[in-house]
């Protein structure tokens, strides 16, 4: 029957559709948008990994640093498999990943033309141009469309990437190596940079090959005896802060890259040895986070967790969320009064028909529930409709968001739309229709029944 | 001021002399100020909000000159209105609905809107409502007030009718003199008072000789 009325008035209740459905839509759209950004801007503090997420470097503690977010590291302290399972035991830790790392001389695409003198790939050691002193990598001569490469020492970050959201590794750009596979990389900003491309050329060294080196020392002489060359795609660009180093890759390649050089018998232990240079402690809360950090202290290890900037943004952002949300409440409000006026019209129209409903038997509480039931179909037919376009409007400006950040070589924004906030704005929606209904309900329900035939 | 069981009473008076607040307070519209009404046993001055509610529900049946069908609702729905109310199933509710319909004349108007029918078939499907749930007492508040003489002259006769064949009491409000002349009884009421009461074959000569009751007093 609520329906029935509703339909015999369309305009109104279209209107008051229209008023609910605008309010939820920007209700919902400014709290999506604004859940977004805080959980972009969070992750950019904690640099795509976990808000928990603390970064311990194989250093001891600087007692002049104790409770700094990014504290100078004191002298060198090797972390080891049984250090990293210590942590791994320890109170409000969740998880520990190992970082491992390995020296390596990369050498970059593009090759240069096999007829060209400057051409050839120069190589540290043994390579053919080395003697020219070419300064690493960049264009040739002014006027030259050649391109001069060489090699340049650095490092490939191995670290388990299946647990990518709890580390600080944020991928720019086309994806991450397949698992445990050692023909695949990604590659840092610095890399990019290198190459003398811009953040926005970034994906022109996807799908490209590099050459990684690794060389067998003399220890007394500093000479190398021989060296060995893979060749790995570049299937991604990170911005990564897990450790020092162009290239990230799974634990497996970084581990046979390390090892390669103990596999020279009598140079055994020459050579760098695969050492963890650091690990990614995700404690089980922010607030579990001081505690981990003081604990890894005593353990004799430097660590750094951005928690107290988090913390102080994450005010902030709040205050701006609690302004957004403002904003929404408002409109809905402003659409609660007009739901309020609708069905204080009505019931004013409705006076002899609801005298009617009484003089047939309808009890108080029929009417009021019939009102009740307008206004709630009211609220849940616009928070329904609000709500899609809520969502659609947030969709269409993550959209536009996306396309400006991944044009300044950023990574993009994923939006954050749980279940939490449909469902919340379409039963809020509702809520605070049958709140505004209340009143004109009760209004009706207290009409007497001599009103059916007054004249 | 007393009404028998089965009998048809027809209240006559002047505008403003109380026939609709009689009626209104015989069918539980309002409490009476003072005194009480004894409906079947049941003083209806002791019964609570709910209990007045049940009372109209299932003891009355009212027919009132606007018809007060709901605008928005079929013919059907409007006389399945008043079973729902009285807690009917579905189905129970549907086939009823159609046969006090059908015994109204309304089998070919079912699913038509109040705006879609005559004066004389809204006046129908508002006693069809009327009797939908048995009521022992039908009250008529001036009901053929909006109808033409023809119109009118049929809804005495269905009115009539009813009270025969169901056997229930029928006290109406009336201005018409032909309607009010098929009464058992004609109770004069001026300034909220009974003045006088008439007995049915006085009322119809009166009627005959073409008597204006409003006027009377």
């Amino acid at each position: 029957m609520a329906a029935r009325e509703l339909r015999r008035r369309p305009g109104r209740a279209a209107l008051t559709v229209l008023a609910v459905a605008l309010a939820a839509a920007l209700l919902c759209a400014l709290l999506a948008i604004a859940e977004t950004a805080k959980t972009r801007v969070l992750s950019q503090l904690s640099h795509g990994g976990s808000l928990a997420g603390i970064l311990v470097t194989p250093n001891f503690p600087n007692p002049s640093q104790a409770g700094l977010d990014n504290p100078q590291p004191g002298p060198e302290h090797a972390l080891t498999a049984s250090t990293i399972a210590h942590i791994q035991a320890l109170h409000d830790v969740s998880s520990v990943i190992p970082v491992t790392s390995a020296p390596v001389e990369v050498l970059p695409p593009p090759r240069p033309p096999a007829s060209s003198k400057l051409c050839q790939p120069i190589r540290p050691h043994g390579g053919f141009c080395a003697q020219q002193g070419l300064p690493g990598f960049g264009r040739g001569p002014a006027g030259s469309d050649v391109v001069v490469v060489a090699a340049y020492p650095t490092s490939v970050v191995g670290v388990d990437l299946g647990k990518l959201s709890a580390l600080p590794v944020t991928l720019l750009a086309g994806r991450l190596p397949r698992p445990h596979s050692s023909t695949e990389v990604d590659v840092g900003q610095q890399y990019v940079s290198r190459l003398g491309l811009t953040r926005q050329e970034a994906t022109e060294v996807l799908g490209t090959f590099v050459e990684l080196g690794t060389l067998q020392y003399i220890s007394s002489s500093g000479g190398y005896a021989a060296e060995r060359w893979v060749t790995v795609e570049i299937v991604g660009v990170v911005d990564q802060q897990a450790a020092p180093g162009d290239l990230v890759a799974w634990p497996g390649l970084v581990q046979a890259e390390a090892g390669w050089p103990l596999q020279g018998g009598a140079l055994a232990g020459s050579t760098p040895s695969p050492t963890y240079v650091g690990a990614v402690v995700i404690a089980d809360g922010l607030n579990q986070v001081s505690t981990v950090r003081d604990e890894i202290a005593l353990a004799g290890y430097s660590s750094s967790a951005p928690v107290g900037l988090i913390l102080s943004v994450g005010r902030y952002l709040h205050v701006v969320e609690l302004v957004l949300s403002g904003i929404g409440i408002v409109a809905l409000g402003i659409a609660a009064l007009g739901i309020a006026n609708a069905l204080l019209a009505a019931v004013r129209e409705r006076r002899r028909e609801i005298g009617v409903l009484k003089a047939i038997g309808a009890r108080d509480r029929d009417v009021l529930r019939m009102f009740l039931v307008e206004a709630g179909a009211l609220g849940l037919v616009g928070g329904l409709l609000g709500t899609v376009l809520g969502i659609a409007m947030a969709l269409a400006i993550d959209a536009d968001a996306n396309t400006y950040l991944t044009s300044q070589g950023l990574a993009g924004v994923q939006l954050a739309i749980g279940w939490v906030l449909p469902a919340g704005s379409v039963l809020g929606s509702a809520i605070v229709a049958l709140a505004a209904g209340a009143l004109p309900a009760l209004r009706a329900a207290r009409l007497p029944a001599r009103e059916a035939v007054e004249a | 001021m007393e009404i028998a069981r089965g009998e048809y009473v027809a209240l006559v008076g002047p505008s403003g002399s109380g026939k609709t607040t009689l009626l209104s307070v015989l069918g539980a519209l309002e409490r009476p100020q003072v005194g009480s009404v004894v409906v079947a046993g049941q003083d209806l001055s002791k019964l609570s909000g709910d209990g007045l509610a049940l009372y109209r529900r299932t003891e009355v049946g009212f027919v009132f000159q606007h018809f007060g069908l709901l605008a928005a609702l079929t013919a059907l729905e409007n006389v399945e209105l008043a079973l729902t109310l009285a807690g009917r199933g579905r189905g129970q509710r549907r086939r009823r609905a159609t046969d006090v319909l059908e015994r109204v004349g309304l089998q070919d108007r079912l699913e038509h809107r109040p705006a879609e029918l005559s004066g004389g078939e809204r006046q129908r499907v508002a006693i069809a409502r009327a009797i939908a749930n048995g009521p022992r007492l039908i009250l008529a508040d001036e009901p053929t007030g909006n109808l033409d003489e023809r119109a009118s002259v049929a809804i005495g006769d269905l009115l009539e009718s009813l009270r025969h064949d169901g056997g229930c009491t029928l006290v109406l409000v009336t201005h018409n003199r032909l309607l009010a002349s098929r009464a058992d009884r004609r109770l004069w009421l001026h300034s909220g008072r009974l003045q006088a009461t008439e007995p049915v074959l006085e009322a119809r000569a009166s009627a005959v000789a073409g008597h204006d009751w409003t006027e009377h007093t």
